[in-house]
């Protein structure tokens, strides 16, 4: 079977006043379906303008990217808007709801745009709703719920549509690591019950610990990838950990 | 592929019509307030709109006659400048849905990230636009119709008709106009919308709060000499205004206008960056309170605050200026329109301009033409006025020996080297006597000087103080006891005369006949043969004759009064509203702009006291200066100009600047509250 996703050569260079930043300097690598990857490296490493590439928000400079088979680095501005709908779910670090809309509208919405019948609407929306453990904040507004409860919508949202691929940057980022546990138990549910495939860009190493495999960054560079396979969460925790101490990022102190 | 055609073209229309439709309403009704300095002033360009292209239906409903077109041609005048109206106001919708629109960025990414077309953005826009455009049309012609009524008292007012006469009106004209040219505003609102849309990146609308602003303070020196240069065009546009209003009225407002305008915007490019550095510099200030957290917001937007503080200011300039002189100016019209008509009908003929054909009897030329008076009046005489290179306009004013030519003619030229007109006594009595007024006499060496209107005035009681002889050939006369007299002798549409001498009849006689005059009454009502009349002189078509009837010429007073009138304070307001709309819109995007900051003030521990001192400190400034700037440049360009509208009653003057005044400031005043408002909403401070 085809890979979901697979980045070929990828480049993103920005020019500023006559110096040449590689964020992302020739980047490849592949995901398959139903796959739970993370992305990390310090601040500035390159993973979320990575990330932004492959959500189509950013263009690469050069290199291929290709979902489903699909090359998206040459689609056009409607086509792209088209493949985001249908292929790609999006969870951000703030939440980005539209606060003008209940939580239910919010998730109603990415159906409608998709193009569901409105018959279908409620029952699809109650449906993700209640896998996820939302219905009581459903009608709520943003501005009425709790970070982690707005990030739940969001992940509700971007489940909804089925789409290939989920891309999350930083989505605990924002949150206390209550609201954070509950939300990578909802990324879970959805990577196993579902088959979601999710890719997740983190610097923080607890979070990251709930992938299948980890990719880390370096100054726009493929540094080390870690694969979890059969171990324990806390095992591959204190793995990951060796790695980010060796790359001079995060300092173990979660445990 | 045709199922993915298909697909792309949404299936499901009726989904998403019903989410857009949901949508644009909710957005319309949850940033109600955002929208509000919006609407407000949509909605008041609109109802001024309207109320001004309403005149023609105002006049009708007022039951004024207008056979020679006069007020058809101030209000078509009115509509044409509601064109240049339109565009300003255009400009102005335009800006401020840039400003509605950086604020939308984020949820307008939002909507792409998940999988929105461009197109589908643009029509939750379109649809935005649309409501709207809808209410702020319909709230404003609601508000035009009602400020019509007002206009047009106002109006029956200016042109001198009972009150009696006013009934409620609505005009069609006025509707259809306003829902034509708000409606192609719109289209224009849109296709921006549609152009600022399509240059955002995703990335730069998803991230678009996280953007900083670029700090430049700008060299010292480059300050320096942006102040001095400022300094140089305003005072300069200053000593354009007064020197030139001299002469040239209209040459001096556009060129004083001009250099106060560059000069300016100088001076808001200077003047910012010499303030943040002063302030930066003196410790003792920057560092109390939270004046560190202000100036740097000062400093941050140098060059885009320069550019929106420079228009503001110069569009109060103009706006109070025109609100002051149009009315200013039509007073001025209207200034001693009580010896406008002393008669029911003149008709005068000057030999120039027919090359003498008829000068030697006008009267049998009219006759021959097919126009007998007698068939209508049973009361008129007729008199040549006369003129002599030996006496000029510089005989009264005392300026005889200057050869300054004016190139221009102005509304207020005196012109030196023009001659004065010259009236025998005997004829002078004659003209009298068909007003029922006693006769003067006159020695044989004596000569006396009638003037009509106020202009002059000043200039005539100065001469009689001082007079000087008048040298006619071989004699020299005297100014007689009680010479100065003040009758007109025609029907006149301008107010102004340059004095007329009076001198024994057959002095006069042996002078150049200049113009011949004939005034008439009519012998009993006067409309009964008005119409009657004026299809004869029409047929009759004498060349190098015209006509004046007491009713015209009043009508022509009047709608040249009413047009300067209108249209100063028709665009006075359009600038005054744009004026304040931008600055308030400028004030709120930046307060949404510093949500961030404030309430990270909040969160240092700032007092919420403090920081509406800092916000009622920004506003000021930024309210105050252009302000302050604009009253000094209209206060030179009022007075300079004023300043030659002699013989108009102080009471008059007072009564015109206090209007402007008090219409500008008020608006403003509700602007600055708004904003002030508003950006404490935003901020929650």
């Amino acid at each position: 079977m085809n890979p979901v996703l697979k980045v070929v050569n990828l480049q993103k260079f920005y020019k500023t006043k006559g110096t040449v930043t590689k964020a992302v300097n020739n980047i490849s690598f592949e995901v398959e379906r139903g796959e739970y990857i993370g992305i990390m490296g310090a601040s500035g490493s390159g993973k979320t303008t990575l990330l932004n590439c492959i959500s189509t928000i950013d263009h690469p400079t050069a290199g291929q990217i290709l979902i489903n088979s699909q090359n998206i680095t040459s689609l056009s501005e409607n086509k792209l808007a088209r493949f985001r709908r249908e292929q790609l779910g999006f969870i951000f670090q703030n939440f980005n709801l539209l606060d003008t809309l209940s939580g239910r509208d919010n998730i109603a919405l990415a159906l409608a745009i998709n193009g569901v019948k409105p018959g279908q609407i409620d029952k699809i929306t109650e449906q993700v709703a209640f896998d996820l453990e939302i219905d009581s904040i459903l009608d709520k507004y943003p501005y009425e719920m709790s970070g982690g409860q707005q990030q739940r919508i969001a992940c509700a949202r971007a489940i909804v549509t089925n789409p290939s691929l989920i891309l999350a940057d930083e989505p605990t980022g924002a949150l206390d690591s209550k609201s954070a546990g509950m939300l990578l138990e909802s990324l879970n549910f959805l990577n196993e019950r579902k088959k979601a495939t999710i890719l997740m860009v983190t610097h923080d190493a607890f979070t990251a610990s709930h992938c299948k495999r980890i990719l880390f960054i370096k100054d726009g560079k493929i540094f080390n990838e870690l694969i979890r396979g059969v171990k324990s969460r806390r095992e591959f925790f204190d793995e990951i950990i060796q790695v980010v101490s060796f790359l001079g990022g995060d300092k173990s102190n979660a445990f | 592929m045709p199922s993915d055609k298909k697909h792309n073209k949404h299936p499901n229309n009726a989904s998403l019509n019903k989410v857009f439709r949901g949508l644009a309403a909710k957005n319309v009704r949850k940033s109600a307030k955002d929208y509000f300095i919006y609407f407000f002033t949509l909605m008041l360009s609109v109802a001024l709109f309207y109320s001004f292209n309403s005149i023609s239906t105002q006049f009708a409903s007022l039951g004024l006659e207008d056979n020679l077109n006069y007020l058809a041609f101030a209000s078509s005048v009115l509509t044409a400048f509601s064109v240049l109206v339109c565009v300003i106001m255009g400009a102005l919708v335009v800006y401020a849905n840039r400003f509605l629109l950086r604020r939308r960025k984020k949820e307008m990414g939002i909507y792409a990230s998940l999988g929105l077309e461009r197109r589908d953005l643009n029509r939750i826009l379109m649809r935005e636009t649309l409501c709207i455009g809808v209410f702020s049309l319909g709230a404003g012609i609601g508000l035009g119709i009602f400020g019509a009524q007002i206009l047009s008292l106002a109006t029956a007012k200016l042109v001198g008709i009972p009150l009696g006469n006013y009934h409620f009106m609505i005009s069609i004209k006025g509707i259809v106009l306003s829902i034509l040219f708000f409606g192609i505003l719109f289209l224009f609102v849109h296709w921006f919308n549609v152009k600022e849309l399509k240059k955002m990146s995703l990335l730069d609308m998803l991230y678009a709060d996280k953007k900083n602003e670029t700090v430049s303070e700008g060299k010292g020196g480059i300050s320096a000499v942006l102040a001095l240069l400022s300094l140089v065009f305003i005072l300069g546009g200053y000593s354009v205004l007064t020197v030139l209003s001299g002469k040239a009225a209209f040459k001096a407002l556009a060129w004083g206008g001009l250099l106060l305008i560059i000069g300016t915007v100088l001076f808001f490019m200077a003047a910012l960056r010499i303030a943040a550095r002063v302030m930066k510099k003196n410790k003792r200030y920057y560092y109390r309170g939270i004046n560190i957290f202000t100036t740097s917001q000062f400093a941050a937007r140098l060059k885009t605050e320069g550019k929106s503080l420079a228009m503001t200011c110069i569009l109060i300039y103009l706006s109070l200026s025109l609100t002051i002189l149009g009315p200013g100016i039509g007073k001025f019209v209207m200034n001693g329109v009580e010896n406008a008509t002393p008669y029911d009908g003149t008709i005068y003929y000057a030999p120039m301009a027919d090359g003498g054909k008829a000068a030697s009897d006008p009267m049998e030329y009219l006759r021959a033409a097919g126009f007998g008076l007698e068939r209508f009046s049973n009361a008129y005489e007729g008199f040549w006025m006369y003129e002599t290179p030996d006496v000029t306009a510089g005989f009264l004013t005392g300026e005889e020996d200057r050869s300054v030519h004016v190139e221009e003619q102005d509304f207020y030229t005196d012109d030196s080297d023009l001659p004065l007109q010259i009236i025998g006594v005997d004829d002078y009595n004659r003209m009298l006597a068909l007003q029922k007024i006693e006769p003067v006499h006159l020695a044989e060496d004596e000569f006396a000087i009638s003037y009509s209107f106020p202009p002059i005035e000043e200039t005539v009681k100065a001469f009689a103080k001082d007079p000087k002889p008048l040298n006619l050939g071989n004699n020299t006369l005297t100014l007689a006891e009680g010479g100065i007299l003040h009758h007109a002798l025609e029907n006149k549409n301008v107010l102004i005369d340059s004095g007329v001498m009076v001198i024994p009849q057959n002095l006069a006689e042996n002078l150049t006949p200049q113009r011949w005059i004939l005034n008439f009454n009519f012998p009993g009502e006067y409309k009964e043969s008005y119409m009657d009349l004026y299809v004869k002189w029409r047929d009759a078509q004498p060349e190098g004759y015209g006509m004046w009837l007491k009713q015209e010429a009043l009508i022509a007073l009047s709608a040249d009064n009413l047009l300067m009138t209108y249209l100063g304070i028709y665009l006075g307001i359009t600038f005054l509203i744009t004026s304040g709309a931008v600055l308030a819109l400028q004030q709120l995007s930046q307060s949404s702009d510093n949500r961030k900051r404030y309430k990270l003030l909040k969160k240092l521990g700032v007092s919420k006291k403090d920081m509406k001192r800092s916000l009622r400190k920004q506003l000021r400034v930024y309210f105050g200066v252009p302000l302050i700037l604009a009253v000094l440049h209209s206060v030179v360009t009022v007075f300079m100009i004023f300043r030659f509208f002699q013989g108009l009653d102080t009471v008059v003057i007072t009564s015109v600047i206090g209007f402007g005044v008090l219409m500008v400031f008020t608006v403003f005043a509700v602007y600055f509250i708004t904003t002030y408002l508003g950006s404490r909403r935003i901020l929650q401070v």
